[in-house]
């Protein structure tokens, strides 16, 4: 799977999704049960805005020095044994993994979650090689096991499905005779595929986040499979954006604190896994070949554009699980494997305007994203920037252009919109009109037609949440997702 | 392979980097920002050793689904004995009956194997000399694999494992079951104290262990549904035993 995870456009994959009712009803659920645990976490914790700040400046401090850290942690991985290599470009990513399986002869690789291999492509490159490649993640698992069905959510893939569905997938495609019970199929998987994890000759991971100090590459995870994928196969290679990184360990305390609560609600997923280079020469297990590969990718301009802030993101989905507009359209109508809020901002800077010109007026300015995000990503101006940019260079067709100005007008008017999110439902207030958006901006008009946002009655999205919470009682206890990047 | 062909592409990389940034390439280290804030330090600050203990054990059965244990040394073999059998009784698959015990000095002079196999228990001790193959092979039919935690971290219901030539990787990873065992003057408030241990680790120049491992309780997930299932491809099952020697 690329960047892009459809050819449709936009309007088809609403009006695909929208026919779905199972999917809107699920992502419905998850994002309210999602949404309550992270603001249970961060209440737990105590002091969240502190945190909040702290992980800001760590990311922040990373980006504006990161030709040093690159440089330190390259160092320290070949000091430690290991290998870099430098991908500007995913096919030179691709390119290098490629060279390392050939080299290894092999023909069976376990991956675990990883993002940013997706956004490579790396899957069809290993295909291509006549080599066998096993998504190992269970949510990622289900989806390769259904034709590479694109992921709908970046932390819970397959959230789109139902247990029946997933168990209809897995009795044609995998033989399975079971019931629909999530706990039997989980079963299931697990000995399914634990052959292939003793059978692998390289295991593939992403970087949640290396450290520069010591060469090392965490893995914040819940399933045990990126351990399996990192202790059994005899290579290990992990794959990382080049924006992934903290100073030290000192460091990774506080982002993956952030990480966890965020993501999961919990105050640490169930692994959280630090590696470094390949095993020690006098230990069996772990892999006896390490190589990391940092990859540009078009991030390099994104570091340079007004843009830079969404390198701060963790990918914890917090603004996924927040997001109105997600919430009535999906995660697949995004057609990026990065959706929500932040691949509404990152889809267009790394997959280009032209596949993802509509994905920046799919939000509703409710700014409840910017509130959540625990790197304080201010996303909602971020997709401002996005229709400005995109109006000024004439991208966008006439109607949206019309739609884009009337943002220009309201952004260079802060007072309209404030900082807060009730002022930023304010704005939504003066803008939606009987539940839908004054102005018809192509696809958007679709679900804004269709799908009723908030009542803009003056309260903001979460305000609105919260009195829907209190009203649902409480039903969830303990969610917990993998998040790999 | 030789060192050049183990670092590639580096230099234009970072030139282009240090360009997007409109400044020279930075190669000289930056002053590293003191964090803000002592938040992070202040979590179960000044809580003494069993008020940690307490909140390990609330925390590790009621919100991980797993067993929590606190006994003294002299009762290790017993307890460890127990908990073994239960996992030997209760596990879903029949082949293997072992126990794979790692080879840790601490855990190995805490414990009395005699006790262990009397209870019947057939053990199999971590053994890297042994290769690959076998240390795996034991693992992968065993019931249960019984490691020494480094530290414990109370908030979470965290062990935290250091990989080493006595405790490979997978004897937490492999088996059915994992059982932890840690003293109780290990246990520390949080992620943070963990951290700052390897960053005096990394400060005095050495390298960090190849794989740090901070478990909460058994594997799981909630990729169907976001229905929690406990027991994917790590561990099914988790029994910590505290060690109250204080
Ligand atoms: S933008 Fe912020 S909230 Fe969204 S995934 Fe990234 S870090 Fe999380």
């Amino acid at each position: 799977m690329s960047m892009k995870t459809s050819h449709a456009t936009f309007k088809e994959r609403i009006d695909i999704q929208m026919q779905d009712d199972y999917m809107r009803q699920s992502v419905a659920n998850a994002q309210e049960r999602m949404f309550t645990n992270r603001a249970k976490a961060a209440e737990a914790l105590g002091n969240w805005e502190q945190w909040r700040e702290m992980g800001k400046e760590i990311r922040q401090h990373v980006l504006e020095n990161l030709d040093y850290y690159l440089e330190q942690l390259s160092d320290k991985v070949v000091e430690n044994g290991g290998n870099v290599f430098f991908a500007s470009t995913a096919e030179e990513a691709r390119g290098y993994i490629e060279g390392v399986l050939k080299e290894k002869k092999a023909k069976k690789i376990v991956k675990s979650k990883s993002m940013v291999t997706e956004e490579i492509d790396l899957n069809k490159a290993i295909i291509g090689l006549g080599c066998e490649v096993i998504e190992t993640d269970l949510g990622e698992y289900i989806l390769q096991v259904d034709d590479c069905d694109p992921p709908s959510h970046i932390v819970v893939p397959a959230l789109h499905k139902n247990r029946t569905q997933i168990r209809d997938i897995f009795k044609e495609k995998v033989g399975y005779q079971g019931t629909n019970d999530p706990e039997e199929m989980t079963r299931f998987v697990r000995q399914h595929i634990r052959h292939d994890f003793l059978e692998a000759d390289i295991g593939i991971t992403g970087c949640n986040f290396a450290v520069a100090e010591t060469g090392t590459v965490s893995l914040v995870t819940n399933e045990g499979n990126a351990r399996l994928a990192t202790s059994l196969p005899k290579t290990h290679i992990a794959v990382m954006g080049m924006e992934r990184l903290v100073p030290t360990f000192e460091e990774l305390d506080i982002v993956v604190s952030l990480l966890c609560r965020s993501a999961v609600g919990l105050p640490l997923t169930g692994y959280v896994t630090a590696l470094t280079g390949p095993r020690e020469s006098d230990q069996c297990d772990g892999p006896e070949e390490f190589h990391l590969v940092i990859v540009d990718n078009g991030r390099s301009a994104i570091l340079g554009s007004e843009f830079k802030d969404i390198l701060r993101c963790i990918r914890c989905a917090a603004c996924v699980n927040t997001c109105p507009a997600y919430r009535h359209i999906g995660g697949q109508s995004y057609g990026s494997i990065y959706s929500g809020p932040v691949g509404a901002v990152l889809s267009p800077l790394l997959g280009g305007y032209e596949d993802f010109k509509e994905l920046p007026y799919a939000c509703s300015l409710c700014q409840s994203c910017n509130d959540v995000c625990p790197v304080k990503i201010p996303l909602s101006d971020l997709l401002l920037k996005h229709r400005r940019v995109m109006a000024e260079s004439k991208l966008t067709p006439l109607g949206e252009r019309a739609a884009a100005g009337f943002f220009n007008f309201v952004n260079a008017r802060p007072a309209l919109w404030g900082k807060t999110v009730k002022a930023g439902a304010k704005v939504a207030n003066a803008t939606i009109k009987d539940g839908k958006m004054p102005f018809n901006v192509g696809p958007l008009k679709d679900w804004t037609d269709s799908r009723d946002l908030p009542q803009p009655d003056g309260e903001s999205f979460r305000s609105w949440f919260k009195n829907r919470q209190q009203t649902k009682g409480d039903q969830q206890k303990n969610e917990a997702g993998d998040h790999h990047d | 392979m030789t060192n050049p062909a183990r670092l590639q592409n580096r230099t234009a990389f970072l030139e282009n980097i240090a360009k997007v940034l409109d400044r020279p390439r930075r190669t000289q280290a930056p002053v590293r920002p003191a964090l803000k804030y002592r938040c992070h330090q202040e979590v179960m600050a000044g809580w003494s050793p069993d008020q940690l203990r307490d909140r390990l054990v609330d925390y590790t059965e009621n919100a991980l689904g797993a067993k929590a244990i606190v006994t003294t040394k002299a009762q290790l073999s017993r307890v460890l004995s127990e908990a073994c059998l239960a996992y030997q009784q209760n596990t879903l698959s029949d082949d293997g009956k072992d126990v794979v015990l790692s080879a840790d000095v601490r855990l190995q002079a805490g414990i009395d194997i005699n006790q262990l196999t009397q209870a019947g228990l057939s053990l199999y001790v971590w053994d890297s000399s042994l290769g690959y193959d076998a240390n795996i092979r034991a693992c992968e039919r065993a019931k249960v694999g019984v490691v020494f935690a480094e530290q414990a971290l109370a908030e979470s219901g965290t062990m935290v494992l250091y990989s080493q030539v006595e405790q490979g990787r997978v004897i937490s990873l492999l088996p059915e079951a994992s059982v932890f065992i840690v003293p109780k003057s290990a246990i520390v408030p949080r992620l943070t104290q963990a951290t700052a241990v390897l960053t005096e680790k990394a400060k005095a120049g050495k390298r960090m262990p190849s794989c740090i491992n901070f478990i909460s309780g058994p594997s799981s997930t909630a990729d169907i549904e976001l229905i929690k299932v406990v027991g994917v491809h790590g561990p099914i099952f988790a029994t910590y035993i505290i060690l109250d020697d204080q």
